[in-house]
């Protein structure tokens, strides 16, 4: 839609900048809920920027070792920093990596911290989400719905994250024991999920036509959902 | 603001509601072989036919897009005097000859002269084609700076866009991409 941000003679990509609007956004809001959840500021502080380079180092890692040939005949090609390539997956795994090592190393509670910083995932999702709409190669459903060619999907996530947020915030005064903001907030978001899974324009699918993401976002809303029944008080 | 569930019982509850919701959205979404296929309308944006067009080549032929139908199509719009231009050449033209057999790669040159073309293309030793645009088609692809990459699968449909320099590694993990799916 908008890849570039043209000022002037400057054309600046614009998903790139959203995702580093984003992370400036996270580190923002985790130090000013660490407050609030009984986390030392700077560790939280320090957790988020260790998680979120663990996160592009091993997507760029494992992207680099996908395509080593390449980046053998032009080792500068590594550190190339326009379009460098990514593989996501890889990302996401090493984040999650990083922030469950650094809170096991730091005795952290995991649980609390889940809480706490369930917010940075959703803020980030939604950077990424817009960048997608705006610059990136993600796209929708086709509909004729309000004169578009296709569905805002990548908006509909946005909204589904935003939600999520408000059900987040709203929770934290009714929080009885932790990870219960955790699981309540990953219910939502994964039933969200569910239903703006089918726009996407490219989804992957398996046997008999199910879409993998559903199926996914179903096993994880039900393993969170046994998980709040069974920690909750009868009743 | 609104009271979330706390008991087991109130849990168990909404996680059936919630989870039957799922359920039925997930069985109504499925794609089965009557889902109708998407129609292919021309719009430069990935999940869409691309635009089509005629441009004149350096060695003076004519061009057309749709005649490359069979084979995936790389097209890249770009200018002598765009700096990452001049950067990414050197990994189009590997790229090219390591693919050459796979697919084609065009070069959109933006409103310069056939001797600035011919300078570049002799300063890189770039040998696949590269066409002249007045701007048409960088208008018709909606391109808001250069350089501006386009994946097009064999069948003529816009799969990527890659907005700025790319580099081999990424223009190959593209293309593996788009060969695979094919």
């Amino acid at each position: 839609m908008f890849p570039f941000l043209n000022i002037g003679p400057l054309a600046l990509p614009t998903k790139p900048l959203l995702v580093i609007a984003g992370i400036y956004l996270i580190q923002w809001v985790v130090e000013r809920l660490a407050v609030r959840m009984s986390v030392p500021v700077v560790l939280a502080s320090e957790w988020v920027f260790r998680t979120v380079i663990a996160g592009f180092v091993g997507a760029r890692a494992v992207f680099v070792i996908e395509q080593w040939d390449i980046y053998l005949r032009n080792p500068w090609g590594i550190v190339w920093p326009v379009t460098a390539g990514y593989a996501v997956w890889a990302g996401w795994l090493a984040a999650g990596g990083m922030w469950l090592w650094f809170g096991y190393q730091r005795e952290q509670n995991l649980w609390r911290a889940a809480d706490l910083f369930m917010p940075t995932l959703l803020i980030f999702f939604c950077a990424l989400r817009l960048g997608d709409l705006f610059g990136g190669p993600g796209f929708g459903a086709v509909t004729d719905l309000f004169g578009l060619n296709r569905h805002l999907v990548q908006l509909y996530d946005v909204v589904v994250a935003l939600i999520v947020l408000v059900i987040w915030w709203a929770g934290q005064a009714q929080r009885r024991w932790d990870g219960w903001l955790f699981l309540v907030t990953t219910v939502m978001f994964t039933f969200g999920l569910t239903l703006t899974l089918p726009f996407r324009g490219d989804p992957i699918l398996i046997g008999n036509g199910w879409l993998l993401g559903q199926v996914v976002m179903i096993g994880v809303m039900t393993a969170a959902c046994a998980g709040l029944a069974y920690f909750s008080v009868e009743g | 603001m609104f009271q979330l569930p706390q008991s087991r019982d109130a849990w168990l509850l909404w996680g059936g509601i919630l989870l039957a919701i799922g359920l039925v959205v997930t069985a109504v979404s499925r794609r089965t072989a009557d889902t109708p296929p998407d129609p292919l309308v021309e719009s430069p944006a990935p999940g869409f036919l691309a635009p089509d067009f005629t441009l004149v080549t350096l060695d003076g032929e004519e061009l057309t897009l749709s005649e490359l139908r069979g084979r995936p199509v790389v097209l890249n719009f770009w200018a002598s005097w765009c700096g990452p231009c001049r950067i990414e050449t050197p990994h189009f033209q590997s790229f090219s000859e390591n693919f050459a057999d796979e697919l084609v790669v065009l070069g959109v040159n933006q409103q310069e002269s056939a001797e600035a073309i011919t300078a570049f293309a002799e300063e890189f030793s770039v040998t696949y084609p590269l066409l002249f645009d007045d701007g048409e088609v960088y208008q018709m692809y909606a391109v808001f700076g250069l350089p501006t990459t386009y994946f097009i699968s064999a069948d003529g449909v816009i799969v990527d866009v890659i907005p700025g320099a790319a580099t081999e590694a990424v223009l190959v993990e593209k293309v593996e991409r788009l060969l695979r799916d094919e």
